[in-house]
């Protein structure tokens, strides 16, 4: 059986004695459309970047196409620049201010050792094809609006021709009405370079509009995962089930059952003991406060964290 | 119903090195005693200029340029800034968007209730504050009040803190409450909590609330009047199901699709092709011709008339 | 929030030359300077020229500035001390600045006992006034330009060092950074080509506040007999020789110490104007 494109085991991530990834595991296939969501302590920024090689793990593995991260040597660690890529939250702050567009855009090529003529005739090709016009190569990443700032950190990614594209938060500080041009773009990039998605958000109306499969995390840990359409319209775990009732919508007729979760979001140096959503949770039985639930599988490649799934 | 805040044709003006950013043009906007009025835009709408306005909170670099804010029948653009300064927190309250930069950490929570409650009402005694206090953070759902009362802000999460802003707000007994975004930097179940608790507290508040928010669903939730703002003017305004049941103008009409579509994977989702002008040189005639699938030659000549609606509000355009 | 911590660096000429202050610096920076260059050129006669029947000449069509106690023309004595105070003041900011830098980068990098370590030598350096420092280096040493140079260095590089750390701190959490690393830049690179063009802003302000200071200790010095030798003579050796002779004549104290307070002057005011312009400030319509 070939390995999954990317595979993740038993993932942890340390920040000295705050533990932000507790025991993560998910894999992903080529070409698919990966979501990761979860709110403010929940670790999916922080599995990102351990993605895209920016953290290191502090237990478990990521093995990309059968090769362990972890292993890997320094040059090779140069190499996998080339096979995975992030796209930040903020795109004007994720280029170096005092660089010029054509700078930032050579930079992956001279650093990695590329042809210069064949790369740049890629990079023009690739301006194009999102808009943006030659004369933008003169200009400091703080002349450029939001969406050229997109645009360019978008060309710098796809200059090395990566396979794996982490993304945080993609429409951060987008507009609904925006929103939807850029998703598409990325769909058509998608499909034209071959590009397998990993994004990350805590927006659920994106992760169900363009994701295939979804994970959920609440506080370092993964608590259901599965097919996006599946997850969304059953949700098995109390919190997904939560996450997805406390977007507000317009039409009184599609408006969920109220699901309003007591207390506020614990803090990862101090995990609850047990599930660590009990404390917040409306079904938590006495087992559910002192045994930590293990994920297993409810069919239909959905997996669930839960003593007690709903449906 | 008496009106509390007459908006007449508002201009607002920034002074920036690129030249004057016309943030407002020519809003008009009423609010009457006892309702709750949503003011729904993007980026550039202006929505939260307004809200500036109304607090009279505006940075230093902005002008009224033309028309003015009438509260309760006293015009406030002609007010000294004593008079001002005597409305804000008293008569008018705000409850910002960022609840961690919102308090002072040098102070308690009970200081900053305290100071409310004495200006509100300076005759109380110490022990009456604190009661009130307490009874206050209790209402917007801080457990263990007493206590918390002696804590910093930097103890408390952003959720709690953001209550303690809507207590604060509540606590000055204002005639208009200023929402400004209170729940865009808050996660997303916690955001949930603050929309139900405002909409437990709207109940009981004799004052109007304006909610000013780039959600259209927490509006629709929360408010019995919307006003949708584009490119600093006002679009469209009505009695929430009317706008949202159905929409007259085309961004309204636009914006609705694409915060309600649900595709499924695999279809391409919808955007508004185009981007908001820019407001140092306003485009003639209706600011959102550029981008409008409807637009007609007249549309991008003369400013779009203002069309009142049988069932509620009105919208600024030549289709409505 | 790039914004926030990188000064924003356009027009930053034109916003110097436009402040009344500004202009006043650029002047009298441009004319010491120009001093400084062109002394052995415009200078009227050797300076180091005795005609002991010339002493103490009146300032006239011969000697513009009079003569001092040897009949050493002034002027071009203090053209010449513009030289060393010019020479002095840059080769001391740009090693310091250099040095101060590259230490700065790395105890932000280091681990963290290294990092201390690096610290308590700057505060050590730091703790003694700088004159006093380098009056005792000098005296152990030996005065001379190479090491009123080398001296009056090391006692800065805290200064530029603790600056240094303190940016790169700021700038560590900033996404480009991850973002380049994300590229595949390697450590060196993102140090040379993107951190150290983000930090150079206020170093560079700091480094043009500090030169009149540099000039100062420098006259100190050698007023003090400690500085440069003869045949070097600094605008400090000038004063210590005029005021040795204040009651002959007062020209030699009066033209020295003007030439002083104009370099000093001259630079602190380009030195402010240039800190307002570089304003990290950044004004937001709402």
């Amino acid at each position: 059986m070939t390995p999954p494109f990317l595979a993740v085991d038993r993932a942890r991530i340390a920040y000295g004695a705050l533990v932000a990834v507790h025991d993560v595991s998910l894999s992903v296939a080529r070409g698919e459309t990966a979501g990761l969501v979860g709110e403010s302590g929940s670790g999916k920024s922080s599995l990102g970047k351990a993605l895209a090689c920016l953290i290191e793990l502090a237990g478990g593995t990521i093995r990309l196409e059968g090769t362990d991260l972890r292993t890997l040597a320094a040059a090779d660690r140069l190499a996998l620049r080339r096979r995975v890529q992030m796209m930040f939250q903020d795109p004007v702050s994720s280029l170096s201010p005092r660089l010029k567009v054509r700078s930032l855009l050579a930079e992956p090529i001279r650093v990695h050792g590329l042809p210069f003529v064949g790369s740049w005739r890629r990079i023009e090709a690739l301006m194009a094809r999102l808009g943006l016009a030659p004369d933008l190569l003169d200009k400091y990443p703080h002349q450029l609006s939001g969406g050229q700032a997109r645009r360019v950190a978008i060309v710098r990614a796809l200059i090395l021709n990566p396979a794996l594209v982490v993304c945080d938060e993609p429409t951060a500080g987008l507009d609904v009405s925006v929103q939807g041009e850029l998703l598409n773009l990325m769909r058509d990039l998608q499909a034209e370079h071959a590009l397998t998605y990993f994004i990350i958000s805590h927006n659920l109306t994106v992760i169900r509009r363009v994701t295939d499969r979804v994970a959920v995390m609440y506080l370092g840990e993964i608590v259901e995962s599965g097919p996006t359409d599946a997850l969304f319209a059953a949700p098995a775990h109390p919190y997904t089930a939560a996450l997805i009732a406390a977007t507000p919508t317009i039409d009184p007729t599609r408006r969920r059952a109220q699901i309003v979760l007591p207390g506020e979001i614990p803090s990862p140096r101090d995990p609850p003991s047990g599930c660590r959503f009990h404390p917040r949770c409306l079904h938590a039985q006495a087992r559910c406060r002192h045994e930590p639930p293990a994920p297993r599988t409810i069919g239909d490649g959905r997996t669930v964290a839960c003593h007690f799934p709903l449906g | 119903m008496t009106l509390l805040v007459d908006v007449r044709d508002l201009s607002i003006e920034f002074a920036t090195a690129r030249g004057a950013v016309h943030a407002l043009n020519r809003v008009s906007l009423e609010v009457a005693k006892g309702r709750i009025i949503g003011i729904v835009g993007e980026s550039g709408s202006g929505k939260s200029t307004l809200a500036l306005a109304l607090s009279r909170l505006l940075p230093a670099n902005a002008r009224i340029a033309a028309g003015d804010i009438v509260f309760d029948g006293v015009a406030l653009g002609t007010q000294p800034e004593r008079v001002l300064a005597a409305l804000r927190g008293a008569r008018i309250a705000t409850v910002f968007q960022d609840p961690m930069t919102a308090l002072n950490p040098l102070f308690t929570i009970g200081t900053h209730l305290g100071d409310v409650i004495r200006r509100r009402r300076p005759a109380l005694a110490a022990g009456e504050v604190r009661a009130r206090a307490i009874a206050m953070l209790t209402r917007v759902g801080i457990p263990d009040a007493a206590r918390r009362l002696r804590q910093h802000p930097h103890e408390f999460s952003g959720g709690m803190r953001q209550r303690i802003l809507i207590a604060m707000a509540l606590l000055a007994e204002p005639d208009l409450l200023v929402a400004d975004e209170p729940t865009t930097a808050l996660d997303v179940t916690i955001e949930r909590q603050i929309v139900d608790l405002f909409r437990t507290l709207k109940n009981d508040f004799a004052g109007s609330i304006v909610f000013v928010s780039h959600s259209l669903g927490t509006v629709a939730e929360l408010c019995d009047e919307v006003v949708v703002m584009y490119a600093g003017t006002v679009v469209e305004q009505g009695p929430v199901a009317r706008v949202f049941g159905r929409p007259c103008h085309p961004y309204t009409q636009a914006l609705i699709r694409c915060e309600t579509e649900e595709p499924g994977t695999g279809r391409r989702l919808r955007s508004i092709p185009g981007e908001v002008p820019d407001l140092v040189t306003p485009p003639p005639g209706c600011p959102f011709a550029p981008r409008c699938a409807e637009a007609t030659p007249t549309c991008r000549q003369a400013p779009p008339p203002w069309r009142p609606q049988a069932d509620g509000g009105a919208a600024a355009c030549v289709l409505a | 929030m790039t914004a926030a911590i990188v000064p924003v660096a356009d027009g930053v000429a034109a916003k110097v030359w436009a402040s009344a202050t500004g202009r006043i610096g650029v002047v009298l920076v441009a004319l010491v300077l120009a001093m400084a260059v062109l002394a052995p050129l415009i200078a009227p006669a050797n300076p180091n020229a005795i005609d002991v029947s010339n002493r103490f000449a009146e300032p006239g069509l011969a000697a513009p500035m009079g003569t001092d106690h040897l009949g050493r023309d002034l002027l071009s004595r203090v053209l010449h001390g513009a030289q060393i105070a010019m020479v002095v003041a840059l080769a001391v900011i740009a090693l310091s600045l250099t040095i101060g830098t590259a230490l700065g980068i790395a105890a932000a990098y280091a681990p963290a006992r290294t990092e201390r370590l690096f610290l308590i030598v700057f505060d050590v350096i730091s703790s003694f006034p700088s004159l006093v420092l380098a009056l005792a280096m000098v005296a152990i040493l030996g005065p001379s330009l190479g090491n009123v140079i080398s001296i009056v260095s090391i006692t800065f590089i805290p200064h530029f060092g603790r600056v240094a750390r303190a940016q790169v701190l700021t700038l560590k959490t900033a996404p480009f950074l991850e973002a380049s690393r994300a590229i595949g830049v390697s450590r060196l690179r993102l140090v040379l080509v993107h951190i150290v063009p983000n930090i150079m802003g206020p170093l560079v302000v700091l480094a043009s506040m500090d030169v009149p200071v540099v000039i100062t200790i420098e006259a100190s010095l050698s007023f003090l007999g400690v500085g440069v030798r003869p045949p070097l003579a600094s605008w400090g050796t000038l004063l210590y020789d005029g005021y040795s002779y204040l009651t002959q004549s007062f020209w030699p104290v009066l033209f020295a110490g003007l030439a002083l307070s104009v370099a000093t002057l001259g630079f602190t005011l380009f030195g402010e104007a240039l800190r307002d312009a570089v304003d990290p400030k950044q004004r937001q319509v709402p």
